[in-house]
């Protein structure tokens, strides 16, 4: 097809990394029954202390983990305010989103003296896989940074944790009724604070791999609706790894592909070719899924009964 | 709450505070805090400057930076007071612009081409106030308009981009389809035609869009796919945008230069940005809107400042390409003659008068670029 | 339901004490920054006319997502149906002449029939087919972002900006107090959510709203037909929220801008949430939110603070307001005694 090349392959992976971590993330909290519309915020708040990290140690592992540790840290306010405050959690994911665009464009003019952006950090290495390298479109597939190996990675990883594991079944069966599992002395809030935490955790990765591992700074609002995505590719996927990996891979195809087109076909307005990956989602979603049912206590805090 | 206000009472001649505050106090105390004020007045004559920006606010890397670092320094030079407000919203623009006029701005000076019809309203509404409107035209006796002329530095860049290029091959990558990136884009692709007129070369011109100011990472894969389809330079149109498309330069260099022997190049926009990521970014097509705003304040203390549109173009250096401090050895020498002769044949008026430079899509279309000998 | 305004209001009283904590912490005077936008959003006439200005497209949103809330639908696609109601506005008021009150009232109403069918859309698509209406209308969005984007840099491009030509003078909504830009579309959101109040409170109807959000499952069994009450909620939140924007363009812009709106429709949510998904409570969440943000202008210029405060502070409140079930429980312990 027109404008598809090796590149769009490669830009097709990177760009569905920081998806694909969030809406595993996401996968986590929504199985175990807690609604995330914060992966926007997560995402967010760990490209922003990633950078810090790395800024004041100038190591970008040390800014993952720092990212990362951030984002955990709201994964687990998530799971706490939901269980133990009993919070609506669409509310608690809103304030998330915002306390983390607040946070960041205001910590990032006092941390570094001046908004918008950082100054360059240092940022994640390249890896190469060498026998790759001598193919001739190896390149779609070698020398990208960690993260993005660690993503696809985590795809049957995830699909082992979820269906082969004891852990799994229990975070299925407290996501499809916790007042079953509870009554089977599963320790339900431990678990579904658990499930935010890495849910947190995952995201956070998506983040810092927008920072540390394509760019190696940070800029308000850098992840421009990646969360909601995310969230969207989630749903699409019906909350499975290997759906959420299909819709966030078809999602950032067409973007490649709409962006590889644009250069090609300067006279149509650039707003068309930008509104293509949703409008082909839009399509696909509308013409062949056919039911999608979410976890059945999504959204529900869960109240231990005496 | 009345002490503390007071110092800015004085200096400003803050008027609401003061009506408010008259009306509070005793006639006798009235009389005393207005001698005060005087004595205030005639002790320091500082002017107040406020900015106003768009909804891009300070950070951007671009304009609204730009006119801040312009008044600061003429806060330096001149001891006058500055502060900034910061729009969050479209429907800030109104109240912002207001509210500066009202809290005794000698001065106010409005950013960014949407804040231009607030700017249109409230300077009828208030016709004594002055107001400098930067990258739109608001034609109000009481408003200094500043724009640029864009499509000049974007030719002469263009015809830097198209003489340098290995590939024959150049690509451009926007923000948003706006105005001033608009003026960019056409002088650009027109430097580009003027080579192929003049040097028989076969130079091709990508454009794409971001959509934002503020998607970095979208930015870069958008240059990445345009080094991908052959272009071996990228000029960034603007915004927080320009901070990816550098990495992605260094990115596809650090992956095929060894390979074929061609750096890939990235070039600044508004600010001197080579420093970014050195002997990466071939130039930076600088638009210098600190020195305009930093002249329209200078005016304002020597008191010769008055209304009207300023087009600033690459006469008077108020758009510029940065000195080149880290990628002069890819130049040859002779295209560094080249450029700086069309760039002073634009400043001359010689290339400027019998063909005009386009402004737009449509003006680009017509646009037949003149034969030169060199 | 006077005891849940109450932890709105404690809610937004430890959102601000918390704020200015942080106010504190990072070096910033907070008496003077919260003063300044006190003031500055209610200390003078024309301040307050400013505000309630701000207010209202707020509290369209703010109704928009109520509507859905109280089906137990989530409908985050209003900021796309707001760009779209306010670009139908537009077109209305350009291109079609009508003498002055007909002229807005056409605008206003097809823009929330396009918003009701967008809204329309996404409910059937539920209720018919399990898509959740999240993704749906999240999609939507940017669909709507970048088609008004487009029409705007486009076909209805007027001048050299990207803006469409101003609306003719028949369409205005006309101001309501002259000097000011406060405009009837504020009268109209006070009129529209005291109504929906009546309604909901009084009404089979509301009662039948209530009873899909608050168990679907009982009250199907209970001879409720919950889908359609779905698709209703949806269609109404989606009407709510173009007539938000068609009142932006119409009232106050007079002109379609392709980022008039900051995220009106997501603000939506915040306003629901505060307003406790009561019409009356929406206004004044409404209210709350517009004084922040127009005193934001004097908080910058007289404090000195940077207008990121702004967001840190809302969200704080959401927080607050967020885990109000705290505060149930704790009046709870003290007996009942009050």
């Amino acid at each position: 097809m027109i404008g598809i090349d090796g590149w769009t392959f490669r830009l097709t992976l990177v760009k569905t990394t920081p998806l694909l971590f969030a809406a595993l993330g996401g996968l986590h909290s929504e199985r175990a029954g807690i609604a995330n519309i914060a992966l926007e915020g997560m995402m967010l708040t760990s490209a922003f202390f990633s950078v810090v990290g790395s800024y004041f140690t100038g190591s970008a592992t040390i800014g993952v983990l720092l990212g990362v540790a951030s984002a955990a840290g709201l994964g687990f306010l998530l799971g706490f305010l939901s269980d133990k405050a009993r919070g609506d959690q669409i509310v608690i994911g809103v304030a998330i989103n915002l306390l983390a665009l607040g946070l960041t464009g205001y910590l990032l003019e006092t941390i570094f003296g001046h908004p918008g952006n950082t100054p360059p950090v240092s940022k994640l290495p390249e890896i190469y896989i060498p026998i790759l390298d001598k193919w001739e479109y190896g390149f779609v597939f070698s020398g990208h940074h960690p993260l993005v190996y660690i993503a696809f990675l985590l795809v049957p990883l995830v699909h082992f944790e979820l269906y082969h594991t004891p852990w799994g079944l229990r975070l299925r069966s407290i996501g499809e009724d916790p007042k079953v599992a509870d009554s089977l002395g599963v320790n339900v809030l431990k678990m579904r604070l658990c499930a935010t935490t890495i849910s947190g955790i995952l995201a956070g990765l998506g983040g810092a791999a927008l920072s540390l591992g394509e760019l190696s700074l940070f800029a308000e609002r850098m992840t421009a609706g990646r969360g909601y995505l995310a969230l969207a590719a989630l749903i699409f996927g019906k909350w499975t790894p290997t759906g959420v990996l299909l819709t966030t891979l078809f999602f950032g195809f067409v973007d490649a592909w709409q962006e590889a087109l644009q250069s090609q076909f300067m006279e149509i307005p650039s707003e068309f070719f930008t509104m293509l990956p949703y409008l082909f989602s839009l399509i696909v979603l509308v013409v062949f899924v056919k039911q999608i049912k979410p976890p059945s206590s999504i959204g529900k805090p869960f109240v231990k009964s005496k | 709450m009345l002490g503390e206000d007071f110092s800015e009472v004085a200096l400003h001649f803050d008027k609401i505070q003061s009506e408010e505050f008259f009306r509070e106090v005793g006639a006798l105390r009235k009389l005393l805090l207005l001698l005060l004020a005087l004595v205030a007045v005639l002790v320091f004559p500082k002017y107040f400057v406020v900015m106003v920006t768009d909804t891009a606010g300070l950070g951007d890397k671009s304009f609204n930076d730009s006119v801040w670092a312009g008044i600061q320094k003429a806060v330096k030079d001149f001891g006058i007071e500055a502060r900034v407000i910061q729009s969050m919203e479209m429907a800030d623009y109104v109240p912002n612009l207001e509210e500066a006029v009202k809290s005794g701005a000698d001065l106010v000076v409005a950013v960014g081409f949407l804040i231009r019809d607030s700017v249109e309203q409230v300077a009828k509404k208030y016709p004594n106030a002055k107001f400098v409107m930067i990258d739109a035209v608001v034609d109000q006796p009481n408003v200094m308009s500043m724009v640029f002329r864009e499509q000049e530095i974007g030719f002469v860049t263009g015809v830097l981009a198209a003489l340098v290029s290995k590939t024959q091959k150049i690509g451009w990558v926007g923000g948003m389809f706006i105005p001033p990136v608009e003026r960019f884009e056409v002088g650009y692709r027109a430097g580009a035609e003027f080579v192929n007129v003049n040097f028989g070369r076969h130079v091709k011109v990508l454009i794409s869009y971001v959509g934002s100011f503020e998607n970095v990472p979208k930015a870069k894969s958008l240059a990445l796919q345009q080094f991908a389809q052959g272009a071996d330079i990228v000029f960034a149109g603007g915004g927080k945008n320009t901070l990816g498309i550098f990495e992605a330069a260094k990115e596809y260099s650090m992956r095929y230069e060894k390979k074929d022997g061609i750096r890939r190049f990235a070039i600044g926009v508004d600010q001197d940005q080579d420093w970014l990521q050195p002997g990466y970014i071939l130039t930076s097509a600088m638009k210098r809107v600190d020195v305009a705003v930093y002249s329209a304040i200078k005016d304002l203390v020597e008191g010769k400042w008055k209304g009207g549109i300023h087009s600033l173009g690459l006469a008077g250096n108020y758009l510029s390409l940065s000195p080149m401090k880290y990628t002069r050895q890819f130049v040859p020498k002779e295209t560094l003659e080249i450029v700086n002769k069309v760039a002073s044949m634009i400043k001359d008026g010689k290339l400027y008068v019998p063909v005009p430079l386009p402004k737009t899509r449509d003006e680009l279309k017509k646009f037949n670029a003149p034969k030169v000998e060199f | 339901m006077k005891r849940e305004f109450a932890y709105s209001a404690i809610s937004v009283a430890l959102g601000l004490l918390l704020g200015a904590a942080f106010l504190m912490l990072t070096g910033k005077d907070p008496l003077s920054t919260y003063r300044w936008m006190f003031y500055g959003a209610w200390g003078k006439p024309s301040f307050i006319a400013e505000t309630m200005t701000r207010t209202t497209p707020l509290i369209f949103t703010g109704l928009a997502l109520m509507m859905g809330f109280r089906a137990g639908v989530f409908n985050i696609g209003a900021e796309g149906q707001l760009l779209m109601g306010g670009i139908t506005a537009a077109v209305i008021g350009i291109y079609v002449h009508l003498p002055f009150p007909i002229h807005p009232l056409l605008a206003l109403v097809t823009a929330a029939l396009v918003g009701g069918a967008l809204g329309y859309i996404p409910g059937v698509l539920k209720v018919k087919r399990g898509l959740n209406e999240v993704v749906v209308t999240i999609l939507m969005n940017y669909v709507a972002i970048y088609f008004t984007n487009y029409l705007v840099r486009g076909p209805l491009k007027s001048g050299y900006l990207p803006r469409t030509a101003p609306i003719a003078e028949s369409a205005q909504i006309p101001i309501i107090f002259p000097g000011t830009r406060l405009h009837a579309g504020f009268v109209l959101a006070i009129f529209l959510a005291v109504i929906l109040k009546t309604v909901i409170d009084k009404s089979t109807w509301g009662y039948e709203l209530k009873a899909t959000g608050y168990n679907p499952f009982a009250s199907l069994f209970g001879g409720i037909k919950t889908s359609k009450m779905v698709v209703l909620a949806m269609t109404f939140s989606g009407a709510l929220a173009a007539a938000a924007g068609a009142v932006e363009i119409l009232g106050l812009h007079h002109r379609f801008y392709g980022q008039f709106s900051p995220g009106y429709g997501f603000d939506g949510i915040m306003v629901a949430l505060i307003g406790r998904n009561d019409p009356i409570g929406v206004i004044f969440a409404a209210m709350l939110l517009a004084t922040l943000r127009t005193g934001a202008g004097l908080v910058q210029l007289r404090a000195g603070v940077s207008k990121e405060i702004i967001w840190v502070i809302q969200a704080l409140i959401i927080l607050f307001v967020s885990i109000s079930q705290i505060y149930d429980m704790w009046f709870r312990k003290r007996g009942e005694q009050f």
